[in-house]
Order: C-alpha cells, then structure tokens, then sequence
C-alpha cells in the first residue's frame, strides 16, 4: 500500500469520525437545548456566562451577547437586592453546587430559577457548570395547591363546627321556649293567688279562690315547671358557654399570618384546635392532652394551627378505620413540652400504624391512602414544608402496626423566645 | 289514644330541652326521649310507636342503622330525622330511610307541625294495612326506559341540565325522589323548591350524577307482578297527563307558575300506583286481588307518601283527591280538578272512547262549579298537544 492510498484512506477515516463527532455532537445539543433546563457554563470569578444555551434568550429576554458580557450575573442577580444569594456564589467550593435564586428578567420581572451544577477551578476561574431551570410557574402552582388545601380544611371545618354549634343552638332555643311559655303559666297561677289573697282580705270567697289557685297550679304544671325551669336555664347558660368557646377558637385558629414570625403560645393553639376539630374525633376518641409548660414559641401560628389540625384529623382517622361502627373510642393523646433548644409537640394515636411500605412515602406530595374525595394528600407534604422550611424545625414519626403512630413537631425555641415575650406580656 | 312519639339523641341537653318545650303536648303525646339506638330498638319492642326522631351521628348504632331497623321491623312507625349534620354523603345515606329529614336547629314549633302534620295524612288512609305499604318504600322505581335515559343523559358530556331535567320531569318516581332530596333540610335550601327546573339546576350536573350513579337515587324499575299494570305504561299515563294539565291550566288563563304546579301535581298523580307495584314485586303471594287494591287505594297511599316525604299540601291535596276533586279543602277550580280532567281527558284518548258519554268525570263536579262547558276547550287543548307531540 503506498503512503498516497494510506493518506486518503487516513483523510476519510478523519472525515468519517469527525461527521460521528459532529452527529453527536448535534446529538447533545438537541438534548442540551430542547428542554426546559438551560445548559450554562459560569465564570463566577468574572460574573459572566463562557456558555448559555439558547433557551435563556427565550426565556429571560437578554441577547447571548449580554449572557457573555463581565457583570452579566450582576445583571440577572443584582448584589445589592440580594447579598445572601451572591455570597453563595462568591463563596461556593469546588464540587457540587445547588441553588435557588431570584432571576431578573430583562423587562424586570422576577422569576425564580433552580440552578444545579458542578464547581471547578479552570485557569485560575472559578468556573461553574450545569444546569438553571425556571421554577416559577411549578412555585405558583404549588402556593395555588396549598391554598386549596387549606381551603378544604377549612371547608371541612365549617361544616363541623356549624355542627358543634348547632347541637347548643337547638338546645338553648328549646330551653328557651320552655322558659317563655313557663312565664305566661306562672303569670296565670300568680294572678289566681294574687286574686285569693285579695278574697282574703275582703273576705270574699275565699274557698272558691282557693280553688281556682289551686286549679291554675294544676293546669301550668307548677311542680314541672319549678322543677325544670332552672334547669332550663343552667342548660342554656352551659349551651352558650359552649358557643362562646367554639366561637373564641374558630377566631384562634383562624389567626391571619403576618409576614414575620410572631412568638405563640402552642398549648394554647392545640387547645383551640381541639375545640375546632371536635367534631372530627368526638365519636371516636378520646383526648388526652399532655400540656407541658412552653415558653413563646416565634412562629407562624396559622400555620402551625393547620399543622396541628392535620395531624388532629389523620390521628382520627386513623382511629376511626380501627374502631369502626363499634361505637368504642379510641385513645388520641396531645403532648407539649420543652427539649433543650426546642418545643415537641406530639400527637399520638391508637389507629392501625403506617403500614411499612408506605412510611417512605407518607410526605410525598400527592401521596395518599385515603379514598377518593377523603384527602388530597397535600396535608403531610404541606405540614412539613412548614415546619422545615418555613420554621427550620422537623417534623417525624413513629408508628407501630395495630399500635398507633405518632407524630413529633419540633420547632426551634430560638433565642428571640424570651424577650419579645416579656414586651409582650407588659404590653 | 295518644300519639306515641320515640326520640332519640345522644346529646342529653337536646333531650331534656325538646322534653321541656314540648311539655305542653303531654296531653295528646306520649313522648319518650332515649340517648341511643339500642334503647330506641328496646321501647319499641315493648310498645310501638307511631312516630320516630332520630339524630343522625350517635356513638354505637347511628341514626340510619337505627332507622333501617325500624324500617324493617315496624313500618308504619313515621322515621323522621334530625341531624344538625350537613355532610351530603351521610345523608343521602339516609334519604331511602327517614321519610323526611329536619336540619338543627329546628324550632320546636316546625317539628312539632311535622310531627302533627304526620298524624293528621294518617286520617288519608282508610286502613292501617296501607300505612305498613307506604312505610316499607324507600326510593321509587322508574319505568326502565325512562332510567336508560337518563343515564344515557348523565354519561353524555353534550348533555345539559335542560335535558336532564326534562327526562326527570315525565317520570314520577324520579321526580318524587328528586324533590324529597332537594327539599330535604340538609341540602341547605331554606325554600321550598317546587319545580324539576329548579330542582336540577339546584343540584348541578356532577351532584345528579353522583346521586343517580352512586347513591341510587333513581333506579329501574322491574316487572310489577300485577297483571295489566307496568311502569312504562303508567311513565306514558304521566308524561301525557303532565302535559295535559299544564295546557288546561294554561287555557284557563293561570300563571305560569300555577300551570308548572299543576304539570308537578298531574306528574305525581299516581305515585301510590309506584307504591303498589313495589309491593307487588316484593311480595307476589299477595292474596288480596291487587289490581282492585291498587285503582282503589292509590289516590291516598300517594299522598300519604308524598305528605311524610314534606311535599306541599297543595300537591298533596291534588294527588289525595284527583278522582274526588269536591273533597279537597281548595275552593274552585283548583289543581285537585286540573290533575282530574287532565287524567280523565287522556284516559279517554288512550281508550278511544272520546266520543263516549261517560267521561269518568266525578258526577256533578263541573256542573257543581258552572264549568261543564269549558269540557270541550279542553279537550281541543289537550288534543292539539298530542298532534304536537306526535309531529315532534
């Protein structure tokens, strides 16, 4: 074979591998580029983009040119606006990198964007490479999810609560009337002895009067009513007492969330909760609330209510698939109490436990057991969020077949739990 | 004999509040109050009682166990509900149960009219054996044809509550069910709904749906066992006697709203017929010849039913005396004489008779009302419709 024919040979090889080069190439970046996700290389020393896919231009509006420019993160993520997020970058090591951030676009809209990649040192840069992808949309379903939880929840409550009120309501009215057409008896039989004493002292017929006195007595049921009518109205007062307090933890447990933490007492969220999901448990557990001694405790307490009514309603739920119609109840125990650094609450129930298979996925959004129309199985991904997320605290359990699970809330005491308190209280 | 009223509630505040406000009944009532269902079922063994009010979610035996029961084992006991529970899935649990369903708060004084309102449809019945009849009905069935359609309707995605409300509207046992659901207390409609209309659109298509597919609120109806008599005849009786009484009403100049009342009261008019053949189908070895049973008693089981079920007096009236129209308390022309001709009128039609002397007609009724020649208006009324509905 002559060097010739081994030089085309060579050349055609070259050219072969270099179009498999290039077809996977292109193979890559329709991969890279036909997705949401968009592929970047960052120069964090120099805040700019050495690469940004394509998808970035679509979706934040700013030329790959701009991307490229020194300065481009200042740009997409001002400094000054967001300090901590920058330092992230500023301060990342080499190795895995994970991040959200706030992203401006170039009209000036926020985004939100999910940025995941690997960190290195490249010729004295650092350099960042992976993927961002814009969460925003996937963000604001998820608070439009939440909030229909909520409004479930709070669906589902009113209908119990218009429940729990109904019952004194019907009572207190019955009592009530009792009481009225008692007064109109009791107005007869007064006037027929009031008519008898007048007999007496013009003596007049007096046995007649008599009779009439004593005929009036009879026909108002005197005796029932001197019997009952008290007790109509301790029944009635007890009655009112009841609205007054469902009433007073409806308002509670409806506490509207401010945007910063507000130091809470937590036993008295649990026993506000208790009255409001009442009608959730009364016929199939007993409670039995183990409140310890809590210092305030800063939190968002609407949510943390929706955290306690949740587990509340699981706990008796749970409860309710052992005791079915048997008409025993089951044992539902609150526990609060203070554990160093943090305040446990826990909600204990006597049901069937969680089932092995299922315990890994019980926080899993979407992830229910219930039937169709009985729960979302947003409640345990949602009670979590909050707790963790939001409150930097955990949130687990503990569960036992045919035992009962529990469930531990620990929320972080702080070091701002005292002296807002004192303010507080002398306020 | 006194009236022997059983309630029971596991709340004991409500049964010493309602003991206390009915107090001034002890002289016609005999009341007793029991806080659970085991003790209900104990009284009534020992002594039966004419009516029943139960609450509905009590510990151990709950309202609907206890209501079946008695359902079953005494059925001319009058099962009356009073729950302050407005969860619809329990409820409709109890809706083939309870005859008539009060929402708490109740003021004593309206359970207190229910309950005399119960006692005084009894004096409709001319025997106690028909009380038991009415007692053990929980929901009517519908001629078969009628249910294919409307399912055909509910699982057509095109279909409109319009659509739905007409197939409702023609049958009697799907109306009756319909309107003793809505007007029930715990649908939460503080007015009476009075027309299929309103009724349906009421519910909304997903609610009908979920009522006819799940809960069997209407349900097909199977051979009657009586001889001569089906559902699918009597669902074309209906749908032309409805039509016919609406036009008469309409002829006579009345307000729309009193035309759609008499097409309710003419739609219902046999209801007791529905009654009758659920019986028969249950119990075939009945001895007594049905048939005459059935032309005879269906007038007053029709109405008792429909008067436990809380359906207006007027409705009830008209169905209580649409072979009788002198009897009813209303004065005039009223909806008891519309539902009469109109029944009459296409009766004749069906048997070709309409050239007969005996139209049928209570003697002396029309003339007693100086209406004898509106006959034929009316009957050019009702006619018309059938060329309409026979080009339709």
């Amino acid at each position: 074979m002559s060097a010739a024919t081994e030089c085309v040979r060579l050349e055609h090889l070259v050219l072969e591998r270099t179009r498999a080069l290039e077809q996977s190439r292109e193979m890559y970046r329709l991969m890279a580029e036909s997705t949401k996700a968009i592929p970047f290389i960052l120069d964090i020393t120099h805040g700019r983009f050495s690469h940004i896919g394509p998808q970035a231009v679509a979706s934040f509006g700013f030329p790959e040119f701009q991307w490229k420019e020194s300065g481009a993160l200042d740009v997409i993520i001002p400094r000054q606006s967001n300090p901590e997020v920058r330092e992230r970058f500023d301060e990342c090591e080499c190795g895995p990198f994970e991040c959200l951030t706030p992203l401006v676009h170039i009209d000036g809209r926020r985004a939100e964007v999910r940025w995941t990649g690997t960190c290195e040192w490249v010729e004295g840069a650092k350099m960042l490479r992976g993927l961002m992808l814009d969460i925003t949309e996937v963000r604001r379903r998820g608070l439009e999810v939440a909030a229909s939880q909520k409004l479930e929840s709070v669906g589902r409550l009113a209908a119990g609560v218009a429940h729990e009120i109904n019952t004194p309501v019907q009572f207190v009215t019955d009592n009530v009337h009792f009481v009225r057409t008692s007064m109109t008896d009791i107005a007869a039989v007064v006037l027929a002895y009031r008519a008898l004493q007048h007999a007496v002292q013009s003596q007049g017929d007096v046995i007649g009067a008599a009779q009439r006195a004593a005929e009036a007595e009879m026909s108002a049921d005197l005796d029932y009513i001197l019997e009952n009518a008290p007790l109509a109205i301790e029944s009635s007062i007890e009655g009112l007492g009841r609205i007054a307090t469902i009433v007073r933890s409806m308002k509670e447990f409806a506490h509207p969330d401010q945007a910063v933490k507000q130091p809470a007492d937590l036993n008295q969220a649990i026993r506000s909760t208790l009255v409001v999901a009442h009608n959730e448990y009364k016929y199939v557990a007993q409670i039995d609330a183990q409140l310890g001694d809590l210092p305030l405790v800063p939190c968002h307490l609407g949510e943390i209510n929706q955290v306690i009514l949740n587990l509340l309603v699981n706990a008796s739920h749970a409860i309710a698939d052992v005791v079915k119609d048997t008409g025993n109840l089951g044992k539902l125990t609150v526990r609060s109490g203070v554990d160093g650094e943090h305040v446990e609450i826990s909600i204990s129930d006597t049901g069937m436990g969680i089932p092995e298979a299922v315990r890994a996925k019980i926080f899993d959004p979407f992830f229910t057991t219930k039937e169709v129309g009985k729960g979302t199985g947003q409640g345990l991904a949602i009670a979590r969020s909050v707790i963790v997320n939001k409150h930097g605290g955990t949130l687990r359990f503990e569960t036992e077949c045919n035992k009962g699970t529990t469930f531990f809330i620990r929320l972080p005491i702080g070091e701002m739990g005292a002296a807002p308190v004192i303010d507080k209280i002398a306020a | 004999m006194n009236t022997r009223i059983v309630f029971v509630d596991d709340e004991l505040n409500i049964l010493q509040a309602m003991g206390r406000s009915f107090h001034g009944m002890r002289n016609e009532w005999n009341m007793e109050f029991l806080s659970s269902g085991a003790a209900a079922l104990d009284s009534l063994s020992k002594a039966p009682a004419d009516v029943i009010v139960s609450d509905m979610r009590m510990p151990g035996m709950d309202g609907w166990q206890l209501l079946a029961e008695v359902k079953k084992r005494y059925p001319q006991t009058v099962r009356l509900v009073l729950s302050g529970h407005a969860d619809p899935s329990s409820v409709m649990r109890a809706v083939g149960t309870a005859q008539l369903y009060l929402a708490k708060p109740c003021e004593s004084g309206s359970l207190k009219a229910a309950i005399v309102q119960t006692q005084m449809l009894r004096q409709l019945l001319s025997s106690d054996r028909l009380a038991l009849l009415v007692g053990e009905v929980g929901m009517l069935p519908s001629a078969p044809t009628a249910f294919q359609e409307i399912l055909a309707c509910l699982q057509n995605p095109a279909a409109s509550l319009t659509d739905a409300a007409q197939i409702i509207g023609r049958d009697v046992a799907m109306t009756a069910n319909i309107m003793k659901l809505v007007n029930s207390a715990f649908f939460g409609s503080r007015r009476p709904i009075t027309t299929i209309d309103r009724a349906v659109a009421y519910l909304g298509m997903d609610t009908l749906g979920a009522l006819v597919l799940g809960h069997g609120v209407f349900q097909s109806g199977v051979a009657t066992g009586i001889d001569g008599f089906s559902l699918e005849q009597l669902w074309q009786h209906t749908e032309q006697t409805a039509a016919a009484a609406r036009a008469i009403a309409l002829s006579e100049n009345l307000s729309g709203a009193r035309a759609d009342e008499a097409f309710l009261a003419a739609v219902l008019h046999d209801v007791g017929k529905v009654v009758f053949a659920t019986k028969a189908a249950a119990l075939p070895n009945e001895t007594l010849d049905v048939v005459a049973q059935m032309e005879a008693h269906h007038a007053e089981v029709g109405a008792y039913l429909l008067g436990l079920w809380g359906f207006p007096n007027s409705i009830v009236e008209a169905v209580a005396f649409h072979h009788t129209p002198n009897r009813a308390s209303e004065k005039g022309f009223g909806l008891s004489g519309i539902v009469h001709v109109a029944d009459r009128l296409v009766h004749l039609r069906s048997e070709h008779r309409s050239t007969s002397i005996d139209t049928g007609l209570q003697p002396g009724y029309l003339e007693g009302l100086g209406l004898e020649h509106c006959l034929p208006k009316w009957s050019a009324a009702v006619e018309s419709l059938d060329d309409r509905m026979a080009a339709a």
